[in-house]
């Protein structure tokens, strides 16, 4: 909350309800976005090695940061067992990426994670190399969960997440 | 003159929508990080409400066509688009022209009482046009994947949008260019149209741009006796759109649009059509919370046949600014509006315009106050004051009661008054028929009036559905009728000379059936009656404001049928037009799409499939014809 107080000029949440303009709607899609991927992490088992002792859980944004400084405060004092979040830009030493860019510019970006121990996450239109990508689906955020992606990342995901997807594919499909 | 303001620009509905929200309604990251995936997946985020419950809270009646139902949809044009708003009647005439009204008042062709009570904005540029008023669809095109939404208000919308805003409004709005819609290319061919479109986007955050082609090649239509009714059209239109975040509080947008087009006609040459648009917005979020808000646009349609013919051109150079402001329970909103419209009509011998050019100025300013009464209960109070050569100070206000009974009911009254204002085709028009009818423009013709009594809920069945209610009861006053001016041949006039009243009640909802099935329902109950003032002539009856249903209804549905395949379908019911009589008729519009990879679209799609072709107006409207058609659509 503080965060986007600041991001945004104090008070000016009411401002932009009272006149929101398509780049508002937008962030409010992100709020919920960043919401999203925090609660995937629980559902989600890394292997064994991925996330040593006393390591941070590193959660990276790639591509744009569409979130205006809302994930870094949402993951402020957070962690994931015992691990403490960190929000990182890049694509280095991640536990889990969010890519927002073009579809080839997305793909490009996480073509180097492929077969490591790496929850990623594309935005809606950025590309399919994400393991979960966002849909938006009649205004809502929905998202769709790529099962043979996460096996290759030696990931497991948990069934009431899969559950909640509003699909699930089990193939490359390109 | 079409005194349209920009509120629009700045997202119109936004502001509708939002003014009578609480401030205990806007909701913070905490808020949604209690929720789990199944309620987050449920908050509608191309509504602005920033409440983690999905309910819109509106004191009017809106709808919005989505960025999703835009995609799913099988239409190549802005009116068949439009059919997606239930509070809206489209209505075919033939291959280019629609009849498109909310809440009645179609309009009669050959009484040249027109569909000219809806206003009709793209980005906050007015496409009403001055010179009759209504619009000219077959002038309006906007890249289809570029639209963030579309917002439908039935119901006057004067107080922030400024005259003919009368019977509703349509805001259409842009998406931000930007990165992650990409780039995309599309061809459509079917029995009736072919069509083309490609957009190239790119940029940073700070810097974003799209540039846009698009063009529409249509078939004519036939007439009842099979005949080609020569109404075959073609269009081009290539713009851009810039976006530059010069700050954390300043965002400069500029952006515009060129078309150029040709239509048939039966007989004689083709008339041509163009124009050209350049608007720039500049936006600032001051540290208060304060935002400011300057637009300038300037626009250049032009419409007719050869060197001899009809033809007119219109320039529009608007200005405008406005500002929003909180201060304890009050949110305030105001702004200024100027706008010239310089116009040359060349008639021909039996159609022309004295003076044929004009060169006009609207003036226009107003405020409005969104007053938190207690936690749940909001009044808006508004009013705008409006000025053009040919109206007296015009006072457009509105009061508008907003309340959340329950976090799942939401209830809303309003009253407010609208008007259309006066055209040169009002004012200046000499029309001559066979040299014995004369019908002219009445220099004193007066702006037609509503005032609007509305009321409203809506119901949020948890997190799968919604159901929205609206109920208006309208009285117009000064409506045009033709008036008879004593002479030896017959001389009429256009007059002020009929009042209405109408009432109706329009309903629409949706439900998930589940996550990879929603349908929706939609059904709208219109009834009006007209009399003649003391002493009008009643040439054409009272049936001339509006061949309109008392039925309508709808139904929708859409697939998610897994292998990356959906199915959508839509079937609409218009009951009677009753005077001249237009039978009832069912029809079904249904799109099949696929996507092999995921950069690939492949889609079929069928409009008006029940029926060969089926009558939507009366005639001269001509019959419409069952259409297919085939799309690729690749993104990259």
């Amino acid at each position: 909350m503080a965060v986007l107080a600041r991001h945004l000029g104090a008070g000016v949440l009411a401002a932009v309800l009272l006149l929101a303009r398509p780049a508002d709607a937008a962030s409010l899609e992100y709020l919920v976005k960043a919401n999203f991927l925090l609660k995937f992490v629980p559902f989600v088992r890394w292997p064994g090695g991925a996330l040593p002792q006393g390591a941070p859980f590193v959660l990276c944004i790639a591509g744009t940061d569409p979130f205006g400084g809302t994930l870094q405060s949402l993951a402020q004092g957070r962690s994931v067992d015992d691990h403490p979040l960190v929000v990182r830009v890049g694509t280095n030493g991640c536990n889990m990426i969010f890519v927002r860019a073009a579809p080839k510019a997305a793909d490009d970006l996480l073509a180097g994670t492929e077969s490591q121990p790496v929850l990623t996450v594309a935005d809606d239109g950025s590309g399919d190399r994400g393991i979960i990508r966002f849909r938006l689906q009649n205004g809502r955020v929905r998202f769709e969960v790529d099962t043979a992606r996460a096996a290759r990342a030696q990931l497991e995901i948990d069934s009431r997440l899969l559950g909640s997807a509003v699909a699930v594919r089990r193939g490359d499909r390109r | 003159m079409a005194h349209s303001t920009r509120r629009n620009v700045t997202s119109g509905l936004a502001l509708v929508m939002l003014l009578p929200m609480s401030p205990a309604m806007a909701a913070t990251e905490t808020d949604l990080s209690d929720l789990t995936i199944e309620q987050l997946s449920e908050i509608d985020v191309t509504t602005v409400s920033k409440r983690a419950e999905s309910i819109a809270t509106a004191p009017s009646s809106v709808f919005v066509i989505s960025r999703d139902m835009i995609a799913r949809s099988a239409a190549l044009t802005i009116p068949e688009l439009l059919r997606l708003a239930p509070n809206l009647h489209v209505m075919q005439r033939n291959a280019r022209d629609y009849v498109i009204s909310a809440r009645g008042l179609s309009g009669n062709s050959t009484a040249q009482n027109f569909a000219n009570k809806l206003l009709v904005l793209i980005d906050g540029r007015s496409v009403y046009t001055p010179i009759f008023s209504g619009v000219y669809w077959d002038m309006q095109d906007v890249p289809f994947d570029s639209i963030e939404r579309i917002e439908v208000i039935s119901g006057p919308g004067a107080t922030l949008w400024g005259a003919n805003a009368v019977n509703g409004v349509i805001n259409i709005i842009t998406r931000r260019p930007g990165d992650v819609d990409g780039s995309s290319a599309s061809a459509t061919i079917g029995n009736y149209e072919k069509a083309a479109a490609l957009t190239l986007a790119g940029g940073t955050d700070r810097l974003a741009w799209r540039l846009y082609g698009r063009g529409i090649d249509a078939r004519e239509f036939r007439d009842a006796a099979g005949a080609g009714a020569g109404d075959g059209w073609r269009r081009g239109q290539a713009g851009f759109r810039v976006d530059w975040t010069a700050s954390s509080r300043d965002t400069l947008t500029i952006q515009g649009d060129v078309f150029v087009g040709d239509l048939d006609q039966l007989q004689g040459a083709k008339q041509g059509i163009a124009g050209a648009n350049l608007l720039a917005r500049w936006t600032r979020i001051a540290p208060s919370g304060g935002r400011t808000e300057v637009q300038g646009y300037f626009d250049h349609v032009e419409r007719g046949a050869s060197a001899t013919d009809l033809k007119f051109s219109v320039q529009t150079w608007d200005v405008s600014a406005q500002h929003n402001l909180t201060a304890g329970n009050h949110e305030l909103v105001g702004g200024v509006n100027a706008r010239t419209v310089r116009y040359h009509i060349r008639g021909r011998p039996d159609f022309f315009f004295v003076p044929p050019r004009r060169t006009t100025l609207l003036v226009n300013s107003f405020v409005q106050d969104r007053i938190a009464l207690s936690p749940r209960l909001d009044l808006v109070l508004g009013v705008k004051l409006e000025k053009n050569p040919w109206i007296d100070l015009e006072v457009l206000p509105s009061a508008r009661l907003g309340w959340s009974i329950s976090d799942r009911l939401y209830a809303w009254a309003a009253v407010s008054r609208a008007i259309r204002a006066p055209t040169p085709f009002d004012r200046d028009v000499e029309e001559r028929v066979a040299n014995i009818i004369e019908l002219s423009g009445d220099p004193d013709f007066r702006p037609e009036t509503l005032i609007a009594y509305e009321a409203g809920a809506r119901v949020d069945f948890g997190a799968r559905g919604t159901l929205s209610l609206a109920t208006f009861y309208n009285v117009y006053d000064r409506l045009r009728n033709i008036e008879r001016i004593p002479s030896p041949i017959l001389s009429l006039q256009w007059g002020n000379g009929l009042e209405a009243d109408s009432y109706g009640v329009e309903a629409w909802g949706q439900y998930a059936v589940a996550p990879w099935w929603r349908l929706d329902a939609a059904v709208s109950w219109y009834r009006r009656e007209a009399r003649f003032r003391n002493g009008a002539a009643t040439f054409f009856g009272v049936a001339q404001l509006g061949n309109d249903p008392e039925w309508r209804a709808s139904l929708g549905s859409a697939f998610d049928l897994g292998g990356n395949v959906t199915l959508d379908g839509q079937l609409r019911y218009v009951g009677v037009l009753p005077d001249p009589r237009v039978p009832a008729f069912t029809e079904l519009n249904v799109r099949l799409a696929w996507q092999p990879v995921a950069r690939v679209t492949l889609a079929l799609a069928g409009l008006n499939l029940l029926r060969a072709s089926h009558r939507e107006f009366a005639e001269p409207a001509l019959p419409v014809p069952r259409r297919v058609e085939a799309q690729v659509q690749w993104r990259f």
